[in-house]
């Protein structure tokens, strides 16, 4: 038994009351639906929280952020470490040269500069494994499985034109073994174009050289490429493909 | 067509060129076949490029081992926490589990402490008080009825086991009743409450019938009310002097000694302001001591004294000012104590000294006086006193004196003024009541109201103008007829009748056997309820060993309709017993025999529950609340006291009857049992003044002090109880008529029934010792946590070092610290009471957001796991904190851990801060620090938060804890201060080494000389000179706020006695630890038969002339011729010298006068010889010449 508990203004808080809130979730909807549009429409990388941020969040005292650009990056730098090196020991070495010189720059490296943090880190990582090349160490293992995993190349249609899928590996394979056979210089240039994508302009700050030198080395480089490629198929006698003068 | 651009294409296809380049590429590869074949082979290759690098270089990935040991490289230069990777989210995990947990725990209390309720047909009714004394008995009024349905009413249930419980928690109570209901559905439920269970407790009630049983838990109180007796040496002080106030305290229900619990000490001046407040520790026998020295600039006016002892405080006032005391006492008597108008007045005024010797030939001026506001004088009488310092005056009085309208007398003033024969006057006033009509009526119903139709007594209290009870004949004239009475020896007649109406009107006459007459009408209202009780004790004053009978009547309510009357006996808000008694033709009658537990004042309480009220009330909330409001619910209140059966007596003896001054009286304080005394010997001039008769400490823990105001006019309760036994029964019916009309007041708490939330205890008791399991663990693992946490970077050891050299420095400077953070402490609660630790609290929670904010941004772990666990353990510890002040106290082991691991959190807080410190977080390490030091003060306050005081706080929070290690380290620091008059072993010694002081100290203060001596004439005690300077005039000889007797009751006083000519009075206040009081009072004679006395005002200005009159006492049986010669000085100059020669005859009084002026500002010492033929005297006096 129970005294009844009244409520002395029973359903006091109907009409006003809801007035302001009705209001007040129309705003917050805008908002958050504002906020979105903002981030999607923001360089992002994955998904993720943009590089740049991350930067400032180290900057500001969040070890946390400097383990994110580590884990967005690392492989990455570690390709291109490898393409330079072709040693995946001195690979791993320069990537942790690298990433600790970055760790150590890092404090003082100015996101609103002109320069992407790619292309820095790219630069760190060229610098790390020219330095590192000074030793000369014989390539290693992993060097030679990236062409045997070119010899494996699955086509895109297997069962409808095995010639062409054998075609398209020798040719990859050929050309994988004209870019080994360019100079360090060319290799770089080709490399930080096809697998990482830079700019000229990007590649130039990368090496440290001028946007021209840029050019006229892919330049020289494609030319190269081409006259491998040339060889190569005369090479297996088969003058399918048509030359140039 | 322009030159080829074989250069551009590859810039071309990677999108690298310029508006303008691009146009111009574009341009020539319209025309260009050749450049346009090498533009598809550049994009062919490119499209190679990007796939054969794809494949190539895509699966390329970090190999795992190298990532892991890179990292770990990497994470050693991001901050020097490798804890960090070890505990890179289990921070995360381990604040979600701890938050998990106290939810669960918080739910799980909820559960415990409200769990649903099951009602039974049978229902429980519990009164009684929830505030009960240790040690004493403790009864309660338990009914057993069956619930009122709309079909039958509610009726006792006879035969149901009744089981109380008591003990710190419901789970430890133990059995402290059992019994079974009577036919009325109750039992006398008494039990002793146990000496060792002191303050918040439970109180669990099982009843078991077979209607259902019903288990009912009450938190009580357990503590001990107090009784202060505050007295001080005088009533009335001087600038300068020294106040001596003693207070002796008992407990209120055992009347026993507070043995050892501090007594708070405040003095405020006339402003209000406090003077002086001290915590002075009270010995076995409850008593201690206090003085406060009034400095010499002290502000006239009236000073109150406070002692408190818990909630209870005494005050005492005083006056302080610079009165003069007086010189002679002067006596007035009548030959009647009231006169009709126009009545001849025959008297006499006698005049005497202080050392007892008469005032001889004074001149008597006696006027009378009438009339307020502007008196008229009427009456004039001169004359002078005779060789006994008496004279005798005859005087009539106006005719139309006392003929007013009313019956009440009027006040003639008598006003008597006695000049002796040096010029000193001194005066008395007397009011004498003249009344046209003898005898003065008056008339109390027994219940301040009349209840109609039962029998009601109406005291009838006759008495003389001047107060004094008249023995008369009485005629009650009511509802037309008249009834013969006659008052006893206390004026007192109990009337015995039924009103009808709703107001009744008396016409009382009474005649002495004097024949003085008197008449009075009256009209007395009825109580209109319909249903009435009236409760009527046979006696109001008892002794132990009686029988109390009382009985209770019924009015107005028809002959079936109850059944039994109920009587509680409260004493000191506490039921000691309960009796019930069956409703036979309106009355029931109870007998309760008095022991040992039911001393001082007894309100006893009747009721009477109704059936119809019963069934009324338990149809909506099933409480029986609302009975008390019900009009049909009726009860009544009487107050008797119980008397003591004995007291200690005190007897003095001395070894001489008179002493001469600067001699020592031997005396003996002898008490029939070993008691402390209380002792203070004052001048009696000044102990005339004191307001309280030496009864009144016996009287003042007998009664309640409400009690004492009800008093009925003539009526003297100390003398009361003290008194013969043949007018035993006259006093008796005299403070039934002082107290017959008592408001009903007493039950605390007390009305239950089935329906109030049943508490499971037993689980409360489990719960609170698994958070207490809980509590230890949590800053174990604290302490794991910053061991590790703080280990790797190297600072662990360094951070201890300073945590440990950080303790020491308080150790060293313990009496600082204890001072400075005690104080501050103290001062905080002062002033914001309940607030500081809440103050406390939420400098703490800020403290610990600050932690908290700092953890996350840095990805602390270490500093995040320690603010989740601090979080937890406070949350924990609050839950268990509250878990306990209802009853769920944790065993005491596990609370003796919970104390120690609360000071190893502490200390891992603070060596968690010095580390973060050390390692460069210099904000966030000292607010760790402090949040560490803060948590001390936290617990300390806890205990004194209302509704937290409980075992566990009381440890936790006990200061010492704190502060003891700390004072052990220093040695005695803490160390208490001996009280210095504690020689239990040697009364004679304790007395012998306070009598000095008390004498040194007091005359420094008044009356010592000045610190120059005069060079000359020092008379000071050389040899074959019988009188040496008298210069050592204390107002208080002696004053011991507690002497202990031998075994015998033996105490002996060595009393060098003071320079004064005076009588001393001794007052020795006895109290045993028993609770038992005695008083006696012992006069010391002191005098000689030649001696002078100095009188000049006791400040001067510099350059006034003064004059000093000296005046001459000769009670040597031969006529002296006596030289008075003041002693030169250099600070006054003489203006006139005194006579030459004065001629004294025997029992002369004489004066004589020399004017001086005073030269030199300060204070100094104005000497003054007498000497006349083989007689001699020397009288130094204090001065103070103000510039």
């Amino acid at each position: 038994v129970a005294v009844s508990a009244q409520n002395p203004i029973p359903h006091a808080c109907g009409g006003p009351f809801r007035a302001f809130v009705i209001p007040l979730g129309w705003y917050r909807a805008c908002v958050s639906a504002i906020s979105f549009v903002n981030r999607t429409s923001s360089d992002t990388k994955a998904g993720g929280v943009p590089t740049e941020d991350l930067i400032r969040r180290f900057q500001r005292g969040q070890p946390r952020a400097f383990e994110a650009l580590y884990d967005r990056f690392k492989d990455y730098v570690y390709r291109t470490a490898f393409f330079i090196t072709r040693n995946s020991g001195d690979a791993e070495e320069a990537v942790q040269e690298t990433f600790l010189d970055v760790l150590r720059a890092l404090p003082n490296y100015r996101v609103e500069g002109p320069a992407r943090f790619e292309t820095w880190l790219y630069r760190v990582t060229v610098n790390r494994c020219r330095s590192r090349m000074r030793r000369k160490s014989l390539p290693s293992a992993d060097w030679d499985d990236v062409e045997e995993r070119l010899e494996r190349i699955p086509g895109s249609h297997p069962n409808h034109d095995p010639e062409g899928v054998a075609l398209r590996r020798e040719r990859a394979v050929a050309l994988w073994q004209a870019v080994d056979g360019l100079s360090e210089a060319h290799r770089v240039v080709v490399l930080l174009r096809y697998q990482q994508e830079l700019s000229y302009g990007e590649i130039a700050q990368a090496l440290g050289i001028s946007e021209g030198t840029v050019k006229s080395r892919l330049y020289y480089a494609h030319r190269k490429l081409r006259q491998q490629l040339q060889a190569a198929e005369g090479e297996l006698g088969e003058e399918k493909v048509v030359g140039v003068t | 067509m322009g030159s080829h651009v074989v250069m551009e294409l590859l810039a071309y296809l990677d999108g690298e060129l310029s508006d303008r380049e691009r146009a111009r590429v574009e341009a020539h590869l319209a025309e260009c076949s050749r450049c346009t074949a090498e533009l598809e082979q550049l994009r062919m290759l490119r499209r190679e490029l990007d796939a054969t690098f794809d494949a190539a270089l895509s699966p390329v990935r970090l190999p795992a081992a190298a990532d892991a040991r890179i990292r770990d490289r990497l994470r050693a230069r991001t901050g020097p926490r490798p804890l960090w990777r070890l505990w890179q989210r289990r921070g995360l995990v381990a604040q979600a589990l701890l938050a998990v947990c106290v939810l669960v725990f918080v739910f799980a209390t909820q559960q415990t402490i409200s769990p649903p309720l099951p009602a039974g047909p049978q229902e429980t009714l519990v009164i009684g008080q929830d505030r009960l004394a240790p040690g004493s008995q403790a009864a309660l009024r338990v009914l057993v009825h069956t619930a009122a349905e709309a079909a039958a009413p509610a009726a006792p249930i006879e035969g149901a086991e009744i089981v109380v419980r008591i003990g710190r928690t419901p789970g430890l109570a133990s059995i402290a009743y059992t019994g079974r209901t009577d036919a009325n559905g109750t039992a006398e439920v008494a039990f002793t409450v146990p000496e060792d269970l002191e303050g918040e407790a439970s109180l669990v009630i099982e009843t078991s019938s077979a209607g259902g049983e019903d288990r009912i838990v009450r938190p009580i109180t357990i503590t001990r009310d107090y009784k202060l007796f505050l007295s001080s040496d005088k009533s009335a002080y001087r600038p300068g002097q020294t106040i001596r106030v003693r207070a002796l305290t008992l407990d209120a229900v055992g009347l026993r000694p507070a043995a050892g619990k501090e007594i708070a000490f405040t003095v405020f001046d006339p402003a209000g302001r406090r003077l002086e407040h001290r915590m002075v520790p009270g010995s076995d026998f409850g008593i201690a001591g206090f003085d406060f020295s009034l400095p010499p600039d002290a502000p006239h006016g009236q000073y109150a004294l406070q002692a408190a002892l818990g909630d209870t405080i005494s005050e005492r006032l005083v006056d302080v000012g610079a009165y003069e005391l007086p010189a002679f006492r002067v006596a007035v008597e009548t030959g009647r104590t009231f006169y009709g108008p126009g009545q001849r007045v025959t008297g006499f005024v006698q005049a005497e000294c202080f050392f007892g010797k008469p005032v001889a030939d004074g001149q008597v001026t006696l006027r009378g006086y009438v009339g307020a506001p502007e008196r008229v004088q009427v009456v004039q009488v001169l004359g002078d006193t005779d060789d006994q310092g008496r004279f005798e005056f005859t005087f009539d009085l106006p005719p139309s004196l006392g003929r007013g309208a009313t019956e009440e007398p009027v006040s003639f003033d008598l006003e008597v003024e006695i000049a002796d024969m040096a010029g000193q006057r001194e005066g008395i006033r007397r009011v004498l009541p003249v009344a046209a009509q003898p005898i003065i009526i008056s008339a109390v119903p027994e219940n301040g109201l009349l209840e109609p139709n039962v029998e009601n007594v109406i005291f009838i209290l006759t008495s003389y103008p001047d107060g004094r009870p008249a023995q008369t004949a009485l005629k009650v004239s009511v509802d037309g007829r008249e009834h013969l009475l006659s008052t006893g020896p206390y004026g007192l007649a109990e009337f015995r009748h039924v009103p009808m109406g709703s107001s009744t009107r008396f016409h009382i006459h009474a005649r002495d056997a004097q024949e003085a007459e008197g008449d009075a009408a009256f009209t007395v209202e009825s109580d209109r309820a319909p249903q009435t009780l009236l409760l009527r004790a046979e006696r109001a004053v008892y002794e132990v060993g009686d029988t109390l009978r009382a009985e209770a009547l019924l009015g107005g309510v028809g002959e079936a309709a109850t059944s039994s009357v109920y009587l509680d006996v409260v004493r000191a808000g506490q039921t000691v017993a309960t009796l019930s008694a069956p409703v036979e033709d309106g009355r029931a009658v109870f007998a309760l025999d008095l022991d040992g537990t039911m001393i001082g004042a007894l309100e006893l309480h009747a009721y009477s529950v109704l059936p119809q009220v019963v069934r009324g009330s338990s149809g909506d909330d099933g409480s029986v609340m609302n009975l008390w409001e019900d009009s049909a619910f009726v009860q009544d209140a009487r107050l008797v006291v119980v008397k003591a059966p004995r007291q200690v007596a005190v007897a003095v003896t001395a070894d001489r009857e008179e002493y001469r001054p600067g001699e020592t009286a031997y005396l003996q304080v002898q008490t029939d049992r070993p008691a402390a005394l209380g002792i203070g010997v004052v001048d009696e001039s000044v102990y005339a003044i004191e307001t309280q008769p030496p009864g009144f400490a016996r009287a003042y823990f007998l009664l309640e002090r409400e009690f004492l105001e009800r008093q009925a006019p003539g009526l003297d309760l100390p003398a009361l109880l003290d008194a013969e036994a043949e007018i035993q029964a006259a006093q008796d019916m005299a403070a039934r008529a002082a107290w017959a009309d008592v408001p009903a007041a007493g039950f605390t708490l007390s009305v239950q029934s089935v329906a109030e939330p049943q508490e499971d205890t037993d689980a409360q008791v489990v719960l609170s010792n698994q958070l207490g399991l809980l509590l230890v663990l949590l800053p174990l693992i604290l302490s794991a946590v910053v061991a590790r946490g703080l280990g790797p970077t190297g600072v662990l050891g360094r951070a201890l070092r300073r945590v440990a050299v950080g303790g020491l420095m308080l150790c060293v400077a313990s009496p600082l610290v204890a001072l400075v953070v005690g104080g501050g402490m103290w001062g905080l609660w002062a002033a914001i009471g309940a607030g500081a630790p809440v103050a406390i609290l939420m400098v703490v929670v800020v403290l610990w957001g600050g932690l908290t904010i700092h953890g996350w941004l840095r990805r602390d772990t270490r500093v995040q796991l320690a603010t989740g666990l601090l979080a937890a353990y406070l949350a924990l510890g609050g839950l268990l904190v509250t878990l306990a002040a209802r009853g769920g106290d944790p065993h005491t082991v596990l609370l003796a851990l919970i104390v120690v691991t609360f000071l190893l959190a502490v200390a891992a807080l603070t060596t968690l801060g010095q580390g973060l410190v050390l390692e460069g977080w210099r904000r966030s390490g000292w607010a760790t620090t402090l949040l560490g030091l803060l948590l001390i003060p936290l617990v300390v306050y806890l205990p004194f938060v209302p509704g937290l005081a409980s075992g566990l706080t009381w440890s936790v929070g006990n200061p010492t804890l704190y502060a003891g290690p700390v004072g052990w380290l220093v040695g005695c620091a803490y160390a208490p201060t001996e009280e210095p008059m504690e020689a239990e072993s040697s009364p004679e010694a304790a007395v012998e080494a306070t009598a000095v002081p008390a004498e040194l100290t007091e005359a420094p203060a008044v009356e010592e000389p000045a610190p120059t001596p005069a060079p000359t004439a020092s008379p000071a005690p050389s040899a074959g000179e019988p009188f040496p300077l008298r210069q050592v005039f204390p107002e208080t000889l002696y004053w011991n706020a507690e002497a202990l007797t031998d075994e015998d009751g033996r105490l002996a006083l060595d009393l060098p006695l003071s320079d004064n000519v005076t009588t001393w009075r001794l007052t020795a206040l006895a109290s045993t630890q028993d609770g038992e009081l005695g008083v006696a009072s012992y006069d010391i004679v002191v005098f000689q038969d030649f001696f002078i006395d100095l009188s000049l005002p006791p400040a001067v200005s510099r350059g006034e002339e003064v004059v000093v009159t000296v005046t001459l006492y000769n009670y040597l049986p031969q006529a002296q011729i006596v030289q008075i010669e003041p002693t030169p000085d250099r600070w006054y100059h003489l203006v006139s010298p005194p006579p030459q020669a004065l001629t004294l005859h025997p029992n002369d009084v004489a004066t004589a006068r020399f004017t001086i002026r005073a030269e030199q500002s300060g204070r100094f010492s104005l000497q003054v010889r007498a000497a006349g033929e083989g007689t001699f005297d020397a009288v130094a006096r204090e001065v103070t010449v103000e510039q």
